[in-house]
C-alpha cells in the first residue's frame, strides 16, 4: 500500500473528462498516424470492420464517423512500391498495436473513487487499397527486375518491362514479347474478343502452332490439341510474327521485328500486315508459313494468302516526332486495335458479312499512329491493371475477414470489383514528364550495367561448356551496343549444328541433388529409385528427333544493318518440302503466291473493300 | 521412402505420386519426374541450369498456357507423360 500511495501521481480530471464516453455506444476504434496522415474513426459498439459491399441479409445500420488529417509531405515514392509490391510494413500504414496509445498518455494510476479505465476495442486499420481509386500505380515506378508485375490473362509482364515500355532509344525499346502479349490481352480484353469470335495468338503460341506448317498428323494433332480448342470456334485470328520464331536453344534472345498476321476464316484469307518489310519476300514467308500452319491445325486448307501493301508505315505514318527507335511493336498493337474495332463495329450493327480484313489505299491517311502515345498508353492501361487487381484482391482479403468463412450469400452478386480496364482519368498525362523519364532512364542504364556484368560473368562460368552456344551471344552484344538494330534471329549456323552435350556437368548434378533434383542419362523405364521431388532424364542424341524446320524460318530475312549469313551447316535440318507439294489444294496455293506478287491485281479486285477504319 | 528404397508411391485416388514430364525445345528433350505438389520451379531451374540458359529467356508453355513457377502439376492438371514446351524470348524493334 505504501509503495502504491508513493507511485501514485496525481492526473489531471480534464484527462478521465478526455476519455469518458460520451455516447455508450460510440467510441474511438481505430486510428492512425503515418508521415502524412493521421486518420481515426469512430463507430458503433460490438459490430467488427465493415465489408466493402452490402450483404444479404444486410447488417444493422451503422454509424460510421473518419476524419483525415493530412501533414505536409508525401508519402516517399520508394516507400509506395514498397508497400505495393513487397508486401513489407513500412512505418506508414503499419497496423498499430495501440491506436490510441499516441493521443492518451494516461498513466494508469487513479484515484480509488475514479471509475476504472475502460480499455477500448482494438482493431487493426483497414487497409485503404482495397479501393482502386487510392492507388498511386501511374506515378510509380517499380524496380528494374525480373518480378512479375502482373498477370494478364496468359500473359505476364514483369517490373523490367514495365521500365522498358518508355524507353525509345537503346538496347530496351525493342518490345519484348512479354510487352506485346501483355498489350494483346488488353486489347482483348476491351474489344470481348473472346465472346465475340476473335481470338489473339500469343507469340509463344504462334512458335507452337507453326510446326504444322508440315502438316498435321494424329501424333501431331496430340500435341497441338489444345491450340486447336483455342482457335477452332474463332472467326478471325491474330497472330504476332517474329522473325525469331523456330529458333533453338542455342540462342538467348531472338527475333528483329515484330509483324502481323490477321486470319479472316469466313472468308478464307490470312492478310500479313507488316509496317517495314511488306515488300519483303523472307519476311512474307514468315507469314505464309504461320498461314499455312493455321490452315492445317483447323482444317481450313489453303488460305487466300493477301499481303497488304496498302498498309501504314511504321515510321513515315508514325505522328511521334522524336525518335522512337522500336515502333514496330506498338504498330502491332495499333494495327489489331484498329481491326478489332472495325469488326465490332460490323457485329454491332449485324453486318459480319461485309467484313473484309483488306487495307485500302486510303486506309494509311486515316490510320493515327503515334508510337509514344501506344507506349505510354499501354503503359496506363497496365498501371490501371494492375490497380485493379491488388484493390480487387485486397477487398476479397479484406471481406475474408471481416465477414468470416463461409461468406454470408449474395456479397459477391452485390460487389461491383474494379474494372480491369484502363481508365484515363485515373492517370494523369503529366505523371511521364521528362524529368521523371530521364532519373528513369538514369536509373535503367545503371541497372543494365550491372546486369551485363551479370551476364559476363555467368557467360564466363560456362564458357568452357558451351563455348559454341554463347558465341552468338557474345555477337549480339556487340551489335546491339553500336545499335546497329539486328539482333538474334540471324546467326542460327551454330545452333544448328550444336552438338547434343552429354556428360560434364558432375557440378551440375551436384546442384541439383541439392535441390531435390537428380539427372540420369537411362531411359525413363530404367530411373533409379530416390527421395527426392524431381528427376531428370537425358534422350540419347540417337534416339532424338528434333523438330521440322520450316523452310522460310532458317531463311531468315536480312535486317537493314546486317545481311543475311548463309547457313554453314544444315545437315541437321530436315528439308521442308515447297510449299507447293504439301496438300491437293497447292494450286490454289500457287495462284495466292503469284497474286501477292502483283499487288495491283488485288487492288482492282478489292477496290470496293476498302475497310471504312 | 520405402525400406528397400524405391519413391513413395502412394497411390491417391488413381493418381500417381510422381509424374513423368517430358520438356522439350526445339534442340533437346529431358524427362523430369516430379512430385505432383512440386511447384514447377524447380524443374524450370534444373532444366535451364542443363541447358544454360537464362531462366528469363525462357517460356514454359502447357497446353498452350504460359506456365508459372509457383504452379506445379495438381494445379496445372498435368498427367503422367504430359509434356512442356520451350520456346525462347523474342523481342522486335526495327
Amino acid at each position: 500500500m505504501s509503495e502504491t500511495h508513493r507511485d501514485w501521481v496525481p492526473v489531471d480530471i480534464s484527462v478521465h473528462n478526455q476519455r469518458a464516453h460520451a455516447f455508450a455506444q460510440t467510441h474511438a476504434l481505430v486510428s492512425l498516424q503515418t508521415d502524412s496522415l493521421v486518420v481515426t474513426s469512430s463507430r458503433g459498439f460490438g459490430r467488427e470492420l465493415p465489408p466493402t459491399a452490402s450483404v444479404h441479409p444486410s447488417f444493422k445500420n451503422r454509424r460510421h464517423t473518419v476524419d483525415a488529417s493530412l501533414f505536409q509531405g508525401a508519402l516517399q515514392r520508394k516507400r509506395d512500391y514498397v508497400r505495393y509490391a513487397w508486401e513489407m510494413v513500412p512505418q506508414d500504414f503499419t497496423y498499430p498495436i495501440e491506436p490510441q496509445s499516441r493521443s492518451e498518455q494516461v498513466g494508469t494510476s487513479m484515484r480509488e473513487t475514479d471509475e476504472p479505465v475502460q480499455r477500448r476495442t482494438v482493431l487493426p486499420f483497414p487497409d485503404p487499397l482495397r479501393y482502386r481509386n487510392l492507388h498511386r500505380w501511374g506515378y510509380v515506378w517499380p524496380p528494374f527486375n525480373e518480378d512479375t508485375y502482373a498477370h494478364i490473362g496468359n500473359a505476364m509482364v514483369s517490373n523490367e518491362d514495365i521500365c522498358s515500355i518508355m524507353q525509345l532509344t537503346g538496347f530496351h525499346c525493342w518490345y519484348r514479347d512479354t510487352v506485346l502479349d501483355a498489350a494483346l490481352e488488353l486489347t482483348s480484353l476491351y474489344y470481348d474478343a473472346e465472346d465475340n469470335g476473335i481470338a489473339v495468338a500469343s507469340s509463344t503460341t504462334a512458335q507452337c502452332v507453326q510446326f504444322a506448317a508440315t502438316g498435321v498428323d494424329d501424333a501431331d494433332m496430340n500435341e497441338l490439341r489444345a491450340y486447336k480448342t483455342m482457335f477452332e470456334g474463332k472467326k478471325w485470328i491474330f497472330v504476332p510474327l517474329n522473325d525469331g520464331m523456330g529458333g533453338t536453344s542455342a540462342e538467348e534472345v531472338r527475333g528483329t521485328h515484330w509483324a502481323l498476321l490477321a486470319i479472316d476464316r469466313p472468308n478464307k484469307r490470312a492478310h500479313y500486315i507488316d509496317g517495314l518489310f511488306s515488300w519483303t519476300d523472307d519476311w512474307q514467308n514468315i507469314g505464309r508459313s504461320l498461314a499455312l500452319a493455321f490452315g492445317n491445325l483447323l482444317g481450313d486448307g489453303m488460305y487466300e494468302f493477301c499481303i497488304e501493301h496498302n498498309a501504314p508505315h511504321q515510321w513515315n505514318h508514325n505522328q511521334f516526332r522524336g525518335t522512337d527507335s522500336g515502333p514496330c511493336g506498338p504498330y502491332v498493337v495499333k494495327m489489331v486495335q484498329e481491326i478489332m474495332c472495325y469488326i465490332r463495329y460490323h457485329q454491332r450493327h449485324e453486318t459480319e458479312d461485309q467484313i473484309s480484313l483488306r487495307l485500302g489505299s486510303g486506309f494509311s491517311s486515316s490510320f493515327n499512329f503515334n508510337s509514344f502515345g501506344e507506349r505510354r498508353c499501354l503503359l496506363w492501361t497496365l498501371a490501371g491493371f494492375k490497380a485493379s487487381q491488388v484493390a480487387n484482391d485486397r477487398a476479397m482479403q479484406h471481406d475474408n475477414m471481416t465477414l468470416g468463412q463461409p461468406r454470408p450469400f449474395g456479397l459477391v452478386e452485390l460487389r461491383d470489383p474494379a474494372s480491369l480496364l484502363y481508365d484515363a482519368p485515373l492517370f494523369d498525362e503529366n505523371t511521364l514528364t521528362s524529368q521523371q523519364l530521364k532519373s528513369h532512364h538514369d536509373i535503367a542504364v545503371r541497372q543494365l550495367q550491372q546486369q551485363q556484368q551479370q551476364q559476363h560473368q555467368f557467360q564466363h562460368q560456362y564458357e568452357h561448356q558451351y563455348e559454341h552456344q554463347y558465341q552468338y551471344q557474345r555477337n549480339m552484344s556487340t551489335s546491339s551496343q553500336n545499335s546497329s538494330g539486328s539482333s538474334g534471329g540471324i546467326s542460327i549456323s551454330s545452333e544448328a549444328g550444336a552438338p547434343y552435350i552429354q556428360g560434364g556437368y558432375d557440378g551440375a548434378q551436384d546442384d541439383h541433388i541439392a535441390n531435390e533434383v537428380e539427372m540420369h542419362d537411362r531411359p525413363a523405364s530404367t530411373v533409379r529409385d530416390y527421395d527426392g521431388d524431381v528427376s531428370i532424364e537425358e534422350v540419347p542424341n540417337d534416339e532424338f528427333s528434333p523438330y521440322c524446320f520450316v523452310r522460310d524460318i532458317t531463311q531468315r530475312p536480312s535486317t537493314p544493318d546486317q545481311p543475311s549469313s548463309p547457313i554453314s551447316d544444315t545437315s541437321t535440318m530436315q528439308s521442308i518440302p515447297d510449299l507447293e507439294s504439301l496438300t491437293d489444294n497447292s494450286q490454289d496455293h500457287v495462284e495466292a503466291i503469284r497474286s501477292d506478287q502483283n499487288p495491283q491485281e488485288y487492288d482492282d479486285r478489292n477496290a470496293n473493300d476498302d475497310v471504312p477504319m | 521412402m520405402s525400406d528397400n528404397g524405391s519413391p513413395m508411391q502412394k497411390p491417391e485416388d488413381g493418381q500417381q505420386e510422381h509424374l513423368n514430364i517430358k520438356v522439350t525445345d526445339n534442340n533437346n528433350e529431358v524427362f523430369f519426374k516430379i512430385k505432383r505438389t512440386t511447384q514447377l520451379s524447380k524443374l524450370m531451374n534444373a532444366f535451364c541450369d542443363r541447358q544454360g540458359k537464362n531462366m528469363q529467356s525462357v517460356r514454359f508453355l502447357f497446353d498452350g498456357q504460359r506456365v508459372q513457377p509457383t504452379d506445379n502439376p495438381d494445379t496445372l492438371d498435368m498427367q503422367d507423360g504430359d509434356t512442356l514446351e520451350v520456346h525462347q524470348e523474342q523481342i522486335g524493334g526495327c
